[in-house]
């Protein structure tokens, strides 16, 4: 188990650096691409979409390691007073929600997935590329987040018995 | 299923879901996947939702979110805001609850420098907090002020709130962005006078402490070399729009690349300020991105429904007075701040309140500023602020409940200020009028 | 009475919106006010997510245009750059051929095609004099005007729709291009002074049936709905023709200046588009020999 954490672990953190990444490009290549064009020269077709799934990347292939890191918002006005006992099942319990919903989410992500391969759907805006090509960061980053749910409840559970 | 039913449904349970403390990504996520299953057709409801969520954060308009917090953060992580903040301490000597008063003075400079609420925040806090807890400062005149001043980022430009707003409803961004600028500076002044009128009633608030006392011109000299300089990160964010050289979001790449030159220029560059800055971003964006991108689909859900269709129908058919229709759409935005971030609201309400902007006839970017303002205090108001949040992230410790009750006032401030300007137009137009 | 589900990919209150609640009010008439459709815009469902609605059944019937399913049909514009009518589409074979293969992809009925004959236009906000004064010009790109752009070496700029209007505004773009209908909706009129002439193109959106949705109706509905279709296909065609010609006159009278290229350029236009499309698909190379004049 504690190896297939370190896996995660590392797929995790690429994930992190490759929205490291996407970020670097929305920074420096919209202005390089704003700058080339007031001297009239075209560096790319296609800034705007490139920009579009740099978002999704960023918002969704860190969603791990933000998760990871428990930094996720939550409300919990409700929580912040009772004992450390009822925290610690509490937290329990939202693990096994968000286990869960991502799994959920994951499994349909992974189906619109292979059915855009198999259907060869393609993308066609200013750039035509096949839809898998984005169609695999929302499963990803699902499959993720709920492996971190599953170890954390892994480790209560060992911490328990 | 009944339209009011699915709407109080869907609301009642995403708040359930934040109240019974699921993070908010999630419970927006268990609410969506349910109201897609029921309402937008079973399972293949389900897959519709989880391929909108993908489209609904591919969007080209919230790419000025993301740059703005990182030109914030490069500003932040770099010390550079660090020294300014220090020069217009130093600058203000002996004042009253001065760490409160830099705190609104510098949170308004920087809101011309950073597009992000969030960030501006984030630097007030980080840079102010330490100070004011080892000073003894209350929550209400500590931890308030930095939140509601953090606000007034979005309603001064760049502003990526403003850019999204103006897209969506089609308001002449520009016309929007310059029309803010003095509600803007009237709710900096307010809580300004708020501050200072509490500090001069109540000195335990803010216990005084010995300054050295120095000449004017020594106190000028740090603000002059490490603010003044500032405003060249102004100038080619707004210039390069206002000059036709770039699109908004262009103009907010271009304004990372001109702090990290102000950055290199000050020599506070390092790779370690630069791998944070870059990280701090990368944190807030993905929170942000991924709220946005769970959350969208509620909208979505209820358009499909129908609800907001029947919901608008019915405002019109109740023909109402102008002024009762403006203020139940500002009431709604107010609302529904209470649970959701500014992005969702505007894609919830937008829609249905624009087109009877102009149906009715009222001037748009009137009533642009107010939502505006509106949407500044939702980022206030819990259970779901993010200003709130960012400041539970600068004070872990601090309970949240002295955290919401800091803020109070200041959201108060800003209702009275959307009163005023409801009630007396010409504050927003006689700025944009002037340069017509 | 029974209420179907409709979604078109513009909002309703929008020119093309408008059109379409033709068809529902014809819907509304032919069955007797037995059978209503609700419309949902983009702020419901994404434009491009419309099409996988009406596959899986979400949706029952869909209004778009072909660049919104392009991706699962890569020929899909040809309906767009033909220059035959759709009388002679539905003679001479192409229209069925289409509708086969929106029936096999997307599992869907195609009701009714309209707006044929609803010209693109570019529209500047500095004058040009030949078609080679458009070499350089900074045009707002966009899918469908690609190919005429690159062919006339308009220096083509991104800008999302949301942001064309500051982009016009501060005079980052010269101009764009659009349908002759869209731009009152879109608020860039303002920033508009001249009309590149003649119109290249044409405007067509499908209205789609989904099979799923059809198994939940009576086959009487199903009359309805297909005796509204054709209804509604010969009187929009005369009310879109007379809002055209409104529109032309509008334009002039708010001081929108109209560049002649002669015809020429359209013809121009047709062609690298039918250059582009016929240089990767088969089908495609089939369908320019009928659709093609
Ligand atoms: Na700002
Ligand atoms: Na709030």
């Amino acid at each position: 188990m504690l190896y297939l954490y370190k896996i995660q672990t590392k797929i995790v953190d690429i994930c992190f650096y490759f929205s490291c990444l996407c970020m670097l490009y929305l920074t420096f290549f919209i202005s390089a691409d704003v700058i080339f064009r007031s001297f009239g020269v075209r560096l790319f077709s296609g800034t705007v979409e490139l920009s579009e799934y740099a978002l999704l990347a960023i918002g969704l292939l860190c969603a791990p390691w933000v998760y990871k890191r428990g930094s996720n918002l939550k409300v919990d006005i409700l929580i912040a007073n009772k004992s450390d006992n009822f925290k610690k099942y509490h937290a329990v319990l939202v693990d096994v929600v968000i286990l869960f919903t991502c799994l959920f989410v994951f499994y349909y992500g992974a189906y619109s997935f292979f059915e855009s391969i198999e259907r060869d759907t393609y993308v066609y805006k200013m750039l035509v590329f096949p839809e898998w090509y984005i169609n695999w960061i929302i499963p990803v980053s699902m499959l993720l987040v709920s492996t971190e749910a599953l170890y954390r409840l892994y480790s209560f559970f060992k911490a328990e018995s | 299923m009944e339209w009011y039913f699915i709407l109080s449904g869907m609301f009642l349970g995403v708040v359930a879901l934040l109240l019974s403390g699921i993070p908010v990504v999630f419970a927006f996520l268990i609410m969506n996947i349910l109201g897609s299953f029921f309402i937008m057709g079973g399972e293949a409801g389900i897959l519709q939702m989880v391929r909108n969520m993908q489209s609904s954060i591919s969007n080209f308009s919230l790419v000025p979110i993301v740059l703005f917090v990182f030109m914030g953060e490069i500003l932040l992580q770099s010390g550079v805001a660090k020294k300014a903040i220090d020069a217009i301490d130093k600058l203000l000597a002996k004042t009253p609850g001065r760490l409160s008063i830099v705190a609104i003075i510098g949170g308004t400079i920087f809101s011309s420098l950073s597009g992000s609420t969030m960030a501006n925040t984030a630097i007030l806090g980080k840079t102010l907090m330490p100070e004011m807890k080892k000073r003894g400062y209350s929550p209400s005149i500590s931890m308030g002020p930095i939140m509601a001043v953090g606000g007034i980022a979005m309603l001064i430009p760049p502003s990526a709130l403003a850019v999204l707003l103006g897209s969506m409803g089609k308001i002449s961004i520009n016309d929007l962005l310059i029309a803010a600028i003095v509600p803007a500076f009237i709710i900096a002044f307010m809580f300004f006078l708020y501050v200072f009128l509490k500090c001069v009633l109540n000195k335990d608030l803010a216990p005084a402490y010995d300054v050295e006392s120095q000449p004017f011109a020594e106190r000028i000299k740090p603000f002059l070399v490490y603010v003044a300089p500032l405003v060249l990160i102004f100038f080619v964010v707004v210039g390069s729009m206002v000059g036709g050289f770039a699109t908004p979001t262009e103009s907010a790449s271009l304004g990372c690349i001109a702090s990290l030159f102000m950055v290199l220029v000050y020599r506070r560059f390092t790779l370690e300020g630069f791998k944070n800055s870059l990280m701090e971003t990368i944190i807030f964006s993905s929170m942000i991105l991924f709220i946005i991108c769970a959350s969208s689909s509620f909208s979505k859900i209820l358009g499909f429904s129908g609800t907001t269709q029947t919901l608008s129908a019915l405002v019109v058919d109740l023909g109402l007075d102008n002024a009762y229709i403006l203020i139940c759409m500002l009431l709604v935005m107010l609302i529904l701040g209470f649970f959701m971030d500014q992005v969702s609201i505007m894609m919830l309400t937008l829609p249905i309140f624009m087109p009877l902007i102009n149906v009715i006839g009222v001037d748009p970017v009137w009533f642009g500023v107010m939502a505006l303002i509106v949407l500044e205090v939702g980022l206030c108001t819990p259970p779901f602020g993010l200003l709130i949040f960012v400041m539970q992230g600068v004070v872990p410790t601090e309970n949240i409940r002295n955290i919401y009750r800091a803020v109070i006032p200041y959201v108060l401030i800003e209702v009275a200020v959307i009163a005023l300007i409801f009630f007396f137009p010409v504050v927003v137009s006689f700025v944009p009028d002037l340069i017509k | 009475e029974k209420t179907l589900t409709a979604a078109v990919p513009v909002p309703a209150d929008s020119v093309w919106g408008k059109v379409f609640s033709r068809y529902v009010e014809t819907v509304d008439n032919v069955s007797g006010g037995e059978l209503k459709i609700r419309v949902i815009g983009p702020e419901s469902l994404p434009a491009r997510e419309q099409i996988n609605s009406v596959r899986s059944g979400i949706i029952d019937i869909l209004s778009t245009f072909p660049g919104a399913y392009r991706s699962a049909f890569p020929e899909a514009n040809v309906q767009e750059i033909s220059n035959i009518s759709l009388d002679e589409q539905k003679e001479n074979g192409s229209y069925d051929k289409l509708k086969a293969v929106i029936n096999k992809r997307f599992d869907a009925e195609v009701l009714s095609t309209y707006a044929l004959g609803v010209p693109f236009h570019i529209y500047l906000n500095k004058e040009i004099k030949t078609q080679s004064d458009l070499e350089g010009i900074r045009l707002r790109s966009s899918e469908l005007s690609q190919a005429l752009l690159r062919k006339v070496k308009a220096q083509q700029i991104d800008v999302p729709i949301p942001e064309v209007f500051t982009a016009l505004e501060r005079k980052m773009v010269d101009g764009y291009a659009f349908n002759i209908l869209g731009i009152d909706d879109m608020g860039w009129e303002g920033m508009t002074h001249y009309r590149v002439d003649p119109g290249f193109y044409s405007t067509v959106f499908n209205i789609m049936l989904s099979n799923k949705s059809k198994s939940k109706m009576t086959d009487q509905e199903l009359e309805y709905l297909r005796e509204a279709a054709k209804v509604f296909e010969e009187n929009i065609q005369i009310e879109l023709k007379e809002m055209v010609s409104a529109e032309y006159k509008r334009q002039e009278s708010i001081g929108i200046k109209s560049i002649d290229l002669g015809e020429a350029f359209p013809e121009m236009a047709r062609q690298v588009y039918w250059d582009e499309l016929t240089k990767k698909s088969d089908f495609a190379v089939e369908l320019k020999a009928l659709m093609n004049k």
